[in-house]
């Protein structure tokens, strides 16, 4: 009776174990058949594909390693797609800024090749001819020049340099630019040395692009340049009181070819911020842009002391 | 593969007599956004709701994923993120806790996945904070944090901002749009709002009163959108030289050889083809361009328009 009752219990419990494997087993298969479904779907090609895992399912460290993987080749793909897309995009609208002062020019030399001009206006025309291919060839410079930085490929030498006496330098020559497009200017620049490994050239561009920037889109009357300096970076503002940037177009100046007033007329290239945020960004510093349309813009140029 | 993740043929819901979804053919491609856009009680919850299966349909078919969801729940279900009205948890308990137990329920696709489902959103992990607590706009974020909480392919998302103050809407906006661009999710999105989905969507689909008036990309509708007079010549730069020296036109782009696009639309168009025909410059075409988003929702709604 004894031994019975023993094997009873024995039993049951045995078939409470084999109950519990067979639920277990029967949870794995489903659990694998799930992931033969998303391998399948992965394998095609669709890399969003997740498996889920349960918490105490045995297959879970495979479920999830295998969405590490299609998470990380998605990753690589978008980025990839991105940069093809964002190429195409610089080949169009190139193709246009090109081919509009292009067919310009070609218009007035023609008209001057077949004599329908002459006299005075035969030399405006030539002029006007002049100052667009100017322009053009400003504009292509430009656009090599944001290739070159864009693809890693322009080589920079660097240097300890007194930040506040490089910037006088540069806005000396500014100074005449100023006056004769009507700008008052105020330039506050510590007296003291604060040195700064920087690429020379690379800052003078820098500040060219952004002054020049204020100047011919600003529509103000006064700039002023300030630097506040602290024991790790220096602070570069420069500020405007003109029409500022609207909150739509302010995130995006910084884009290559973006115009916040998307016209084609012969004032600047797009190009000119692009290059500033490439060159600032060689000295592991910052720009940023600040604006309230109607009463001015303020770009902030942050650079570390040290490399 | 079909690259559809959502295709509705001729759907259709009535309720007695009434139809409120009718014949409506909805194409959702994989891995972009789709806008959804109609006031409200247009049909837009409706067609969300057949499409997950949660109602009945009337008439016609809905395949996700190329599948018909019927009888395929539990291998469809877990790849779709939604959330149609407001969403449903418990009180009582955290923000976390909430998420949490979804997470049990349903699996997972990695570790820590309530934590970075609640990252995306911009809700703290862990907080003592009672679900009862929330505000209208937390309890929106918690909804759309359960939605992306198992990482899935397809988001189903009914007014998203609804409750949310214009800073939380951009937020929304932002990361919709990130979850796409970047993670390649495809999300069907709706709003009565026409300036909140012309920011977003890179597909619209337009319903008034159950049916679906026009459906087309974004871009597509934006080239009708813009203003501007589009100009065929025999000769281009004879064409600018005209207008630059004639008419004082500055705003122009060269498509191609023969086209061009005039972004001043108060032009007096009979005078300038007169002009150009008497220089012996051929004019193939010339027309205006001219018709708003705004003007095109109200043209296709009969009038009254969508705000």
């Amino acid at each position: 009776m004894d031994i019975n009752s023993y094997l009873l219990v024995g039993l049951v419990f045995a078939l409470a174990v084999i109950f519990y494997l067979v639920l277990k087993l029967y949870r794995v298969r489903e659990q694998i058949s799930f992931i033969k479904d998303a391998l399948e779907d992965l394998k095609r090609g669709n890399l969003n594909r997740r498996v889920l895992a349960q918490e105490n399912d045995m297959t879970k460290q495979i479920c999830y390693d295998i969405n590490e993987i299609a998470i990380s080749s998605q990753t690589q793909l978008i980025h990839q797609k991105q940069s093809e897309q964002a190429y195409k995009r610089l080949i169009t609208s190139l193709s246009h800024d090109v081919k509009t002062p292009l067919a310009s020019l070609v218009g007035y030399l023609e008209a001057i090749e077949s004599n329908i001009v002459t006299g005075k206006e035969k030399d405006e025309y030539l002029h006007v001819a002049y100052e667009k291919s100017q322009h053009l060839k400003h504009f292509v410079e430009n656009l090599f020049e944001w290739v070159k930085l864009d693809s890693g490929e322009q080589a920079f030498h660097f240097e300890n340099t007194d930040l506040n006496e490089l910037t006088r330098n540069i806005i000396a020559d500014w100074v005449p630019v100023l006056e004769s497009s009507n700008f008052e200017y105020e330039f506050t620049i510590p007296e003291t040395e604060y040195t700064v490994r920087i690429d020379i050239n690379a800052y003078t561009r820098i500040l060219n692009n952004l002054l020049q920037n204020t100047i011919t889109h600003s529509e103000g009357s006064k700039m002023t340049l300030q630097i506040v300096e602290s024991r790790q970076k220096a602070k570069i503002v420069i500020a405007d009181n003109g029409k500022g940037i609207s909150s739509d177009n302010l995130p995006h100046i910084f884009e290559r070819l973006y115009q916040c007033d998307h016209s084609r007329s012969a004032k600047g290239n797009g190009l000119g911020l692009a290059i500033a945020k490439e060159l600032v960004a060689v000295h592991k510093g910052t720009i940023t842009a600040d604006s309230t349309p109607g009463k001015g813009t303020e770009f902030i140029i942050s650079l570390p002391k040290a490399l | 593969m079909s690259h559809f993740a959502i295709e509705a043929k001729q759907l259709t819901k009535k309720y007695g007599r009434q139809t409120v979804v009718n014949k409506v053919n909805l194409h959702v491609k994989k891995g972009r956004i789709y806008g959804l856009l109609g006031r409200n009680g247009a049909g837009k919850t409706t067609i969300m709701k057949m499409i997950l299966g949660l109602i009945p349909i009337t008439s016609g078919k809905v395949a996700v994923f190329g599948q018909n969801i019927e009888g395929q729940e539990k291998r469809i279900y877990p790849r779709i993120g939604a959330i149609i009205e407001t969403p449903g948890f418990y009180p009582n308990l955290t923000g976390t806790e909430n998420l949490q137990i979804f997470a049990k329920l349903r699996g997972t696709a990695a570790p820590n996945a309530v934590k970075k489902a609640l990252e995306v959103v911009g809700l703290p992990y862990k907080d003592k904070k009672l679900f009862s607590a929330y505000s209208l706009g937390m309890k929106q974020r918690l909804g759309i944090a359960n939605a992306i909480l198992h990482d899935p392919e397809l988001l189903i998302l009914d007014e998203p901002t609804n409750g949310l103050d214009p800073i939380g809407i951009a937020e929304v906006r932002e990361f919709i749009k990130k979850l796409s661009v970047e993670h390649g999710k495809t999300i069907l999105i709706s709003s009565h709002i026409l300036s909140e989905i012309s920011l977003l969507a890179d597909d619209i689909g337009i319903i008034d009163n159950g049916v679906l008036l026009e459906e087309s990309s974004m871009s597509e509708l934006e080239k009708r959108n813009s203003k501007y007079i589009l100009l065929q010549v025999s000769d281009v730069p004879k064409t600018i030289l005209t207008l630059e020296r004639q008419f004082h036109v500055k705003d122009y782009s060269v498509q191609d050889e023969h086209t061009l696009r005039i972004y001043d639309t108060s032009l007096d168009m009979g005078e300038i083809n007169k002009t150009l025909i008497l220089q012996d410059i051929t004019v193939i075409s010339s027309g205006l361009c001219n018709d708003t988003l705004e003007d095109y929702f109200k043209k296709i709604t009969g009038g009254e328009g969508i705000a």
